[in-house]
């Protein structure tokens, strides 16, 4: 075998290597415990099961972040939102450094060998939706201080994502109007009024009567279902180009004996309880921020880039095969050949089970996240939403928050 | 051949890449003394309290006021407010720490008579209980006076917060003030700074 050969098979060996220790089992199989649980009605079941997997070592991890977001919802879900405000605290920092961290080599790793390899980035709509259930959390375990840290906190990222035209749909708005409800909620009216101004303008329809002053207010906060699984999905190779915009992917793959690309896509929207809200038997007015249309916009928008990187993952896993193949084919023992086909076939092999379909997300969020505002006398209320329901105490010159999560 | 059997070699060897295992060992200060160096995040570490603290102790002790306490007799009494957290960042425990720090400062100078913090903290729990701000302008005033004090020490701490591309930059900016409770004059003011960032590549 020539010089060149040989260093060509040490490095595509190398690369495999590689492949192996940069990824692991995808993200939707470790969470689909938490979700089954949640499915069933069990909370208490899905919090053990992501505190097994943060105690299993995922901690320090860039899956660790995930989870303790999926921890927060989770706490949620349980009616402790002081819990939830722990867990939300914790993963923010850690979400920001991931993201300000240059990551060259993930980068790469994400071309060569799976999109997994690299750490997880929260969309803009995600990094707002920390601070929006921060300030809820906290409002709603009665941290009337923490919850304006977190009105702060939303501050700086909405501003950073409105300098770059980054749109988060209705998120804006219910932080704006959560950061007014914090600000109130310390008697910061001035503050306040400036932020339920900008909310008026997201969601007009909260602002038909202002809350009279002499009275209570009341907020109601309901997270409904759960937003669309990232999965998995084998594609043929022409859908694989076309979902590329690379018509010539599809031509490549074929000539290589490529049938089929692992594609990452999102499961359809799940079917969702009726979430009307009622105070005191009454319906009330809510807007709803429609997170899973986010999702599925957001998804769509990095979906070409998601499916070029599977092709050039396809492209060369195919290429290690005949490399190697080839490699001592040439060779004076006819074992070589054999031997160079059956490696070529192992380490193409080892790459592709190594190319873990990038199914990571904040995955457990509510599909629909809807607000609302009402002026109230002071006193104890009754608030449903569908099923479910909570007492609050509505007090004189504050606001109250009610905090409702509905499967 | 050779190299064959090296490429199954590597082969035999992936699996090994699939648990990492955790390396590292617990240590202490005196025994890694740059061990309170490095930032770790956007909050504020005991460098940081050590350097406001620092400042702000240097220049009320040195003040002409302290130097007049320093002469009453008896000692006049002083209560420390907490300090209030007015910054984008969860640091109300460091900001305790420091209230703390200032506290000793005046124990043991002896120019006043501190007010326990036992005793105000019913009183931090009564204000909060009537949903009252403990940090809204005159309460303080109002605290000072329920507990008896004839001076009230408050601060507060503000940041600017922003954030580009490549940072995340926090500048802290911590105020403290001496009032004198029956007349509602501040009798004494500083202040000092600190920032925190994280900057994707230095």
């Amino acid at each position: 075998m020539s010089p060149w050969l040989r260093a060509q098979v040490g490095g595509l060996c190398c690369i495999a290597m590689l492949s192996g220790c940069a990824t692991g089992a995808p993200y939707e199989r470790d969470v689909a415990a938490t979700h089954q649980a949640l499915d069933a009605g069990q909370p208490d079941r899905a919090r053990a099961s992501l505190e097994a997997l943060l105690a299993d070592g995922r901690r320090d991890g860039p899956e660790g972040v995930l989870l303790r977001l999926e921890l927060a919802v989770v706490a949620l879900h349980q009616g402790l939102p002081a819990v939830a405000a722990g867990a939300l605290a914790q993963a923010d920092p850690l979400l920001e450094v991931v993201d300000l961290t240059k990551d060259d080599a993930g980068e790469v790793a994400s071309w060569l060998f799976a999109d997994a390899a690299r750490p997880y980035r929260s969309p803009a709509w995600e990094k707002l939706l920390v601070n929006v259930l921060g300030m809820a959390s906290r409002l709603a375990a009665g941290d009337r201080r923490g919850a304006l840290v977190e009105a702060r906190r939303f501050d700086v990222v909405a501003r950073f994502f409105g300098e770059r035209s980054q749109d988060p749909g209705r998120v804006l708005g219910v932080g704006r109007l959560l950061a007014g409800v914090a600000h109130e909620a310390v008697g910061r009216d001035r503050a306040a009024r400036l932020y339920l101004d900008e909310a008026r303008a997201a969601l007009p329809a909260l602002f038909t009567d202002g809350p009279d002053a002499s009275g209570g207010e009341l907020v109601v906060l309901v997270l409904a279902g759960r937003l669309p699984a990232k999965v998995a999905q084998p594609v043929d190779v022409d859908t694989a180009g076309l979902l590329a915009v690379q018509p010539g992917a599809a031509q490549n793959l074929r000539e290589l004996g490529v049938k089929e690309v692992l594609l990452v896509g999102l499961a359809a929207d799940r079917p969702l309880e009726d979430a009307a809200v009622a105070v005191a038997g009454l319906p009330v007015t809510v807007a709803w921020a429609d997170l899973a249309a986010t999702a599925r916009a957001d998804f769509e928008r990095v979906r070409p880039q998601l499916a070029r990187a599977a092709i050039t993952r396809a492209l060369s896993r195919q290429t290690v095969r005949r490399t190697v193949a080839s490699a001592d084919g040439g060779g004076d023992e006819r074992g070589g050949a054999n031997l160079g086909h059956l490696l070529g076939g192992l380490l193409a092999g080892t790459m592709e089970a190594g190319d873990t379909p990038d199914t990571r997300a904040w995955s457990t969020l509510p599909a629909r996240l809807g607000v609302a505002r009402l002026a109230l006398s002071p006193g104890t209320y009754d608030v449903a939403a569908g099923d479910h329901l909570v007492t609050v105490e509505v007090r004189a010159g504050r606001p109250t928050l009610a905090l409702l999560v509905v499967d | 051949m050779r190299v064959l059997l090296s490429a199954v070699a590597v082969v035999c060897l992936l699996p090994a890449c699939a648990h990492e295992m955790p390396v590292g060992s617990y240590t202490r200060d005196s025994d890694t003394p740059w061990l309170d160096t490095p930032a770790m995040s956007t909050g504020l570490d005991r460098r940081d309290l050590d350097k406001m603290f620092a400042s702000l102790a240097s220049d009320l002790v040195g003040s002409p006021f302290y130097a007049r306490a320093g002469q009453t007799t008896p000692a006049p009494t002083i209560a420390i407010a907490p300090l209030a957290n007015e910054t984008s960042e969860h640091i109300d425990t460091q900001l305790d720490a420091l209230q703390s720090k200032i506290e000793t400062t005046l124990v043991n100078h002896g120019a006043f008579d501190v007010v326990s913090r036992e005793r105000q903290r019913e009183l931090v729990h009564e204000i909060k209980n009537q949903q009252q701000d403990i940090f809204a302008p005159g309460e303080a005033v109002r605290y000072g006076g329920l507990i008896g004090a004839r001076y009230v020490v408050v601060g507060k701490v503000y940041d600017a917060a922003e954030r580009t591309l490549d940072m995340r930059r926090v500048q802290y900016m911590a105020f403290l003030q001496v009032i004198e409770v029956e007349t509602g004059v501040v009798r004494w003011q500083g202040e000092t700074d600190v920032t925190k960032a994280y900057v994707a590549e230095l």
